[in-house]
């Protein structure tokens, strides 16, 4: 299924020159670079400036979550040429117990929403990152619902609800109370 | 209150006024979540000088049902009526950016007909869309009349798609390798009167808004937005060319049969509201023209491919009759198997840059899947477009970037 793959100009000096390797494409054809942490903005500064071909926006950036293998999670960044409309992805692990990350909102405004969105779902740091919080889940929120070891129905999916409104709980707000005198089966 | 109390357009201090110049405290408002301008559950914490916007930070995520997760436990065919709910004004484009993805993951390609068949719907559902748009965000305006004219339209275009999949909304119709059923002669006959006499409305609106000076007013220089900034926040679709990018997947990137029609890009200049406003409605009239085309360059044809039937229901009558049927209906409700691979696949949705992220382990649902969503990264630049402008822009504002909230929180 994986045919030649086309590289963009100048796309494998910039990776080999921060020490990253490509990748095996994969299905949909769009190369592929793992670079180490360390190197990631000079990678990301690099295809944005050139030389060669300009990778002028950022599309995307998310984490994929390898739990419970370690380093766990994987970052993913998609570029994109405006001029061409070639995409590059660049893959990067997060580090250490924090699974921090460099942040690359100097780079990218765009990254902004998309690194608070990779930090409220699976708990990345991004270091550097102007204003991190929480994004889609409330403020107060104490998971991170896209990381593997989170069930889809949550955990204590009313505990929000109960420090809010102490002493209540969400199933008595779906019950008529129940009055005396009036027969019930 | 004195003359001077009443601020008019003119009187709007300039950007560069420091915080309590004018004697005035500043002010935290809380515009929604339940604001009817904006369009959803949206809030946006203002810090108001008076009338002028000092800052404005947008809080989302009141819509949020998880997706992402739900894409993670839901097998491959489930999870095609949850890209319907994304954005729901332009539900059959979602499906088709989700089907391609999936597809480029089998490795398999839809038939000339099924292409040609998409291409229709998809714009269709962009002047649904943006029919949409520029009702409601004309209305906020004070404009009324235009929002009957826009639905009246839009109506007609949801009872095409009645016709075509049974459904108004949230059609779920498009299937991995095909659609579930295929276009009737007597449909393909609406579409082409509606193509003839939809542009009549367009024009009517125009007439009413284009060199209107109060919607002049109300739009030109406000939420602009320059070239750069616009590509540094990511911005795509009209919101992108309003500023002067000519950028569009269906002929940068092109998928489906967008490169054998003829089609333009209409491009802004100034990066305004007004500018946004007329790209969209120049992008209607495009959509109109590859209708046109495409229904009549729709070749004969089976709407499905062969290699597709392993991974789509087989059809009902034949499981009643069939054991082998049975079994791989069976066989693909408890375990359809997609090969492994990771792929990404983005069209060009009413929006801007639809993208779906596709991690398959072997495992009979994703095991990661990402939408990028084009509405949560272009609601990025309000924070921009508001600084500094007055309160009764907000609404001019939230109209010019069109999102819908329920493909912001996901």
């Amino acid at each position: 299924m994986t045919d030649e793959t086309h590289f963009p100009e100048g796309l494998k000096e910039r990776v080999a020159a921060v020490g990253g390797e490509l990748l095996p494409t994969q299905p949909d054809g769009i190369p592929t670079a793992r670079v180490d942490t360390g190197a990631l903005l000079d990678l990301l500064g690099a295809l944005k400036e050139g030389p060669g071909l300009r990778f002028d926006m950022l599309i995307d950036v998310f984490g994929i979550d390898e739990y419970p293998r370690s380093p766990r999670f994987d970052l993913v960044y998609h570029l994109r040429a405006l001029s061409t409309g070639e995409m590059v992805r660049i893959r990067a692990f997060a580090q250490g117990d924090h699974h921090a990350i460099p942040s690359v909102v100097g780079l990218f405004g765009t990254a902004d929403w998309h690194e608070r969105e990779a930090y409220d779902m699976m708990g990345i740091e991004f270091t550097g990152h102007p204003d991190l919080k929480r994004i889609l889940m409330p403020l107060e929120y104490e998971h991170h619902p896209l990381r593997k070891d989170f069930p889809l129905e949550g955990i204590e999916p009313d505990r929000l609800f109960k420090k809010r409104f102490p002493g209540e709980s969400i199933g008595s707000l779906h019950q008529k109370p129940q009055q005396k005198g009036q027969g019930g089966s | 209150m004195t003359d001077m109390d009443t601020a008019t357009n003119q009187d709007v201090p300039e950007q560069t006024a420091a915080p309590g110049e004018f004697g005035v405290e500043q002010t935290t408002l809380y515009m929604g979540p339940q604001h009817p301008a904006t369009h959803g559950v949206l809030q946006i914490i203002l810090t108001l000088e008076g009338e002028k916007i000092l800052r404005a930070e947008p809080v989302v995520g009141f819509l949020h049902r998880g997706k992402e997760k739900h894409g993670e436990e839901l097998n491959y065919t489930q999870y095609i009526t949850f890209t319907d709910r994304l954005d729901y004004c332009s539900s059959m484009a979602n499906n088709i950016g989700y089907a391609l993805a999936v597809e480029n993951l089998l490795g398999i390609e839809c038939t000339e007909r099924c292409q040609y068949f998409r291409v229709i719907i998809a714009e269709l559902t962009r002047i649904a869309s943006h029919l949409i748009w520029l009702g409601t965000s004309a209305i906020d305006l004070g404009a009324i009349t235009i929002y009957f004219y826009t639905f009246k339209e839009r109506e007609d275009i949801y009872d095409i798609f009645d016709q075509i999949t049974g459904l108004r909304m949230n059609n779920m119709f498009v299937r991995f390798g095909g659609m579930a059923g295929d276009i009737r002669p007597d449909v393909a006959d609406r579409i082409r009167k509606f193509t003839e006499d939809f542009p009549k409305t367009l024009d009517s609106c125009e007439t009413l808004l284009t060199r209107n000076r109060i919607w002049w007013q109300r739009t030109r220089d406000v939420a602009v937005i320059s070239k750069e900034d616009a590509i540094d926040l990511g911005l795509t679709g009209p919101n992108l060319r309003g500023s002067g990018v000519e950028y569009d997947l269906r002929k940068n990137d092109p998928y489906l049969c967008y490169d054998e029609i003829d089609f333009d890009v209409p491009v802004g200049e100034g990066g305004d509201a007004y500018d946004r406003y007329l790209v969209r409605m120049e992008e209607m009239r495009q959509s109109v023209r590859i209708i046109q085309q495409a229904v009549d360059a729709m070749p004969d044809g089976p709407v499905f491919t062969d290699e597709a039937r392993k991974y789509i229901l087989p059809p009902k009558n034949r499981v009643y009759e069939s054991m082998e049927e049975l079994i791989h209906q069976f066989k693909i409700v408890t375990d359809l198997r997609l090969p492994t691979g990771q792929v990404y696949k983005a069209t060009e949705v009413p929006k801007g840059e639809l993208g779906f992220f596709i991690d398959s382990r072997g495992g009979p649902s994703a095991y990661r899947m990402r939408i990028r969503s084009p509405s949560f990264t272009n609601l990025q630049a309000l924070p921009k477009m508001a600084e500094g402008r007055l309160l009764a822009d907000m609404t001019s504002i939230i109209g010019s970037l069109d999102f819908v909230m329920g493909e912001v929180d996901r």
